[in-house]
């Protein structure tokens, strides 16, 4: 009698994790990550409806094969899930990883060119809002399922990374990327949060133009626990006056363009701390370190180190 | 009661534009006090000290170092702007004339942008790379349009505006071009045309100001000659006046006084055109009093679209966005009342 009981619970047993290995292996799962962000692994199942950074659902039928990004940022997402090989054109300005070279330039991210991309014949095209809708169309016409990647914040980064892994079967790499970036930037905000003093920083992304509210350098800066002068401004490309400035009088001074000792002359900045303690932060345009902290890609977090390096050196090491 | 009040009217306006200068000197988004503000102004000005251990060394920078030449600059700007416009009205003998009307902005641009895209640095007498290349652009555009429509000795008028439309245009699709295949750049170069006089200090105001002196000075000894030049090159000619050389002063000091603004301050339209036809329906059309009438008005327009553009919002708005908004709308307000017949 027991021997037959213990047969049989055995026998469930078995069959409940045959019945759980089989499900699991057939279908992705999800998990959410500490700040909401959902990842997925195993396969996909086609077809498969997503919405878009513009709101839009869209249904792919099978696993894409060629994919052809119009900006930076996609291309970097496309390489860093491992799905470079499926890259069969990108823009003039995809100039990271090194392996994006060698794929076929359509390119500006702007007016890329319609007859070179609608010749590659891709399944997917992974566009920025810079796409007109009319493009979008003819897109659609000749076959290819255009996707709007525009995210505003890191967890729309993240967000990306996964929906590019889901639409291109690679969710556990993609699942890789992410959870290795939502702990990093876990890391630096924790490291931040012990600062007791925050300084005061002013990013100038040219012309005294800055990131006001609602920008990922903005919600960088508050993630790091540094207090952007901008916060307050009333649109997310606000340009300050030159009196806003010094009133403020920033802490540390970010440029991503203007050169140091241009900044240094400008009438009345010799009083605010940050020339004053010479803390000018300067990220030369166009080059990888820019491009980091800048770009709404897989080095988001590595950009937003670097930040942290600028910002408080003595806490965050190089 | 009257012609005396216009006898003094010009020491009057003048004494006006130097209170709107105090005034708007204590204006911005710091927050400094009408009395501080005050006491640094009679300390930097006069070595007065009614005070000045309390006040931080941030406070006297905005307002000497920040405020005060920016208005300055807006007044050189401004007047500069007006004074072109008035003395392009009247030689054309076309009231849509402004001081860009022979391409000149467009060639600034196109200066700046290839600047911009050279990544070019170097500075030269307070004037930075951009600006040196901006000068040039725009001062080389007069000098083709010029030349294009030279024949022989004579520069038609009719072909001078055709031919700086023309040059414009084709600067402008240049421009595009540039643009297009520099997308890296492209923000900085929009930065740059859409005029503006942040961060703009007394190395700004003393860069431009010889340029303009020289070319108001040039100009306002030819006003008698530009209202002869009202009835018709043909009458102005048999009355003595040398046109062909009228036209070539007229041109050279404009473009000097344009070239040198606009590559200090970037493209601010509005001023050139409307100004002068404002200060036209109060005045009369004589140049005597135009011209001169036009650089205090235009000065004082642009000084106070500037303090509103820096004051208004906690943000900066590019002041030709006020130029626009308040000139266009005034200018139609005159015309209307000038119309039901009374000014």
């Amino acid at each position: 009698m027991k021997k037959k009981k213990m047969k049989s619970i055995l026998a469930i047993l078995v069959a409940l994790t045959l019945v759980a290995t089989f499900t699991g292996c057939q279908q992705s799962s999800t998990t959410k990550t500490a700040t909401g962000v959902q990842t997925k692994s195993g396969s996909t199942t086609y077809p498969l409806t997503i919405t878009d950074d513009s709101g839009t659902s869209i249904t792919i039928d099978k696993e894409p094969q060629k994919i052809v990004s119009l900006s930076p940022s996609d291309t970097e997402i496309i390489f860093a899930i491992g799905e470079g090989s499926k890259l069969v054109g990108r823009t003039d300005y995809c100039d990271y990883p090194e392996e994006a070279s060698a794929v076929t330039s359509i390119g500006s991210f702007s007016s890329p060119n319609l007859e070179k991309i609608i010749e590659l014949a891709p399944d997917i095209v992974m566009s920025s809002d810079f796409v007109s809708d009319e493009m979008s169309q003819q897109l659609q016409a000749i076959g290819a399922q255009v996707i709007v990647v525009n995210p505003t914040s890191i967890d729309g980064v993240l967000n990306n990374i996964v929906m590019a892994g889901e639409i291109s079967n690679a969710n556990d790499k993609a699942k890789e990327v992410v959870e290795g970036m939502e702990k990093q930037r876990q890391e630096l905000i924790a490291k931040a949060a012990t600062i007791k003093e925050p300084k005061s920083v002013f990013i100038d992304i040219g012309k005294f133009y800055t990131a006001g509210p609602g920008s990922m350098l903005d919600s960088m800066l508050t993630d790091l626990n540094a207090k952007n002068i901008a916060a307050d401004a009333t649109s997310q490309w606000a340009q300050l006056s030159t009196e806003a400035i010094i009133a403020d009088n920033p802490d540390v001074y970010i440029s991503l363009y203007t050169k140091p000792d241009v900044i240094k002359a400008t009438p009345g900045f010799d009083q605010i701390n940050a020339i004053a303690n010479n803390n000018i932060v300067y990220f030369e345009y166009l080059t990888p370190e820019s491009d980091m902290v800048q770009r709404p890609g897989p080095r988001i977090i590595e950009g937003m180190a670097l930040l942290a390096q600028s910002i408080y050196p003595n806490i965050f090491s190089k | 009661m009257k012609s005396k009040l216009k006898k003094h009217a010009m020491l009057i306006s003048i004494i006006i534009c130097m209170i709107i200068i105090y005034l708007c000197t204590l204006m911005g988004v710091a927050s400094i006090s009408f009395g501080e503000a005050n006491k640094i102004l009679l300390n930097q000005i006069f070595h007065i000290d009614l005070g000045m251990e309390n006040i931080s060394v941030g406070a006297t920078a905005i307002i000497w170092n920040v405020r005060l030449p920016r208005i300055i600059l807006a007044f050189v700007t401004g007047g500069a702007l007006a004074l072109c416009g008035a003395a392009y009205q009247g030689i054309f003998k076309n009231p849509m004339a402004d001081p860009y009307i022979l391409g000149v902005s467009s060639g600034a641009a196109l200066g700046a942008t290839i600047g911009i895209i050279l990544k070019f640095s170097s500075s030269f007498l307070g004037l930075n790379g951009i600006a040196i290349l901006a000068f040039i652009g725009s001062f080389s555009t007069i000098l083709i349009v010029y030349n294009i429509s030279r024949v022989g000795r004579k520069v038609p008028v009719a072909t001078l505006l055709l031919s700086g439309i023309a040059i414009g245009q084709t600067l402008s699709a240049l421009i595009s071009l540039f643009m297009i295949f520099n997308q890296n750049e492209m923000s900085q170069i929009i930065f740059w045309t859409m005029g503006s006089l942040n961060g703009k200090g007394w190395n700004q105001v003393i860069a431009v100001l010889p340029y303009v002196i020289l070319g108001c000075v040039i100009m306002l000894t030819s006003v008698r000659e530009l209202d002869i030049m009202l009835l018709g090159e043909d009458t102005a000619n048999q009355l003595g006046v040398d046109t062909e050389r009228l036209k070539k002063k007229i041109l050279f000091s404009s473009s000097l006084i344009t070239a040198a603004v606009v590559s200090v301050t970037g493209i601010i339209g509005f001023v050139g055109l409307v100004v002068p036809h404002i200060v036209r329906m109060v005045t009369g059309p004589k140049h005597r009093v135009l011209v001169p009438f036009s650089l205090l008005f235009g000065g004082v327009f642009l000084i106070l679209c500037d303090t509103l553009a820096r004051t208004v919002t906690a943000q900066e708005i590019p002041v030709g966005i006020i130029t626009a908004a308040f000139g266009g709308p005034f200018f139609v307000y005159l015309l209307r009342k000038r119309k039901k017949g009374g000014v």
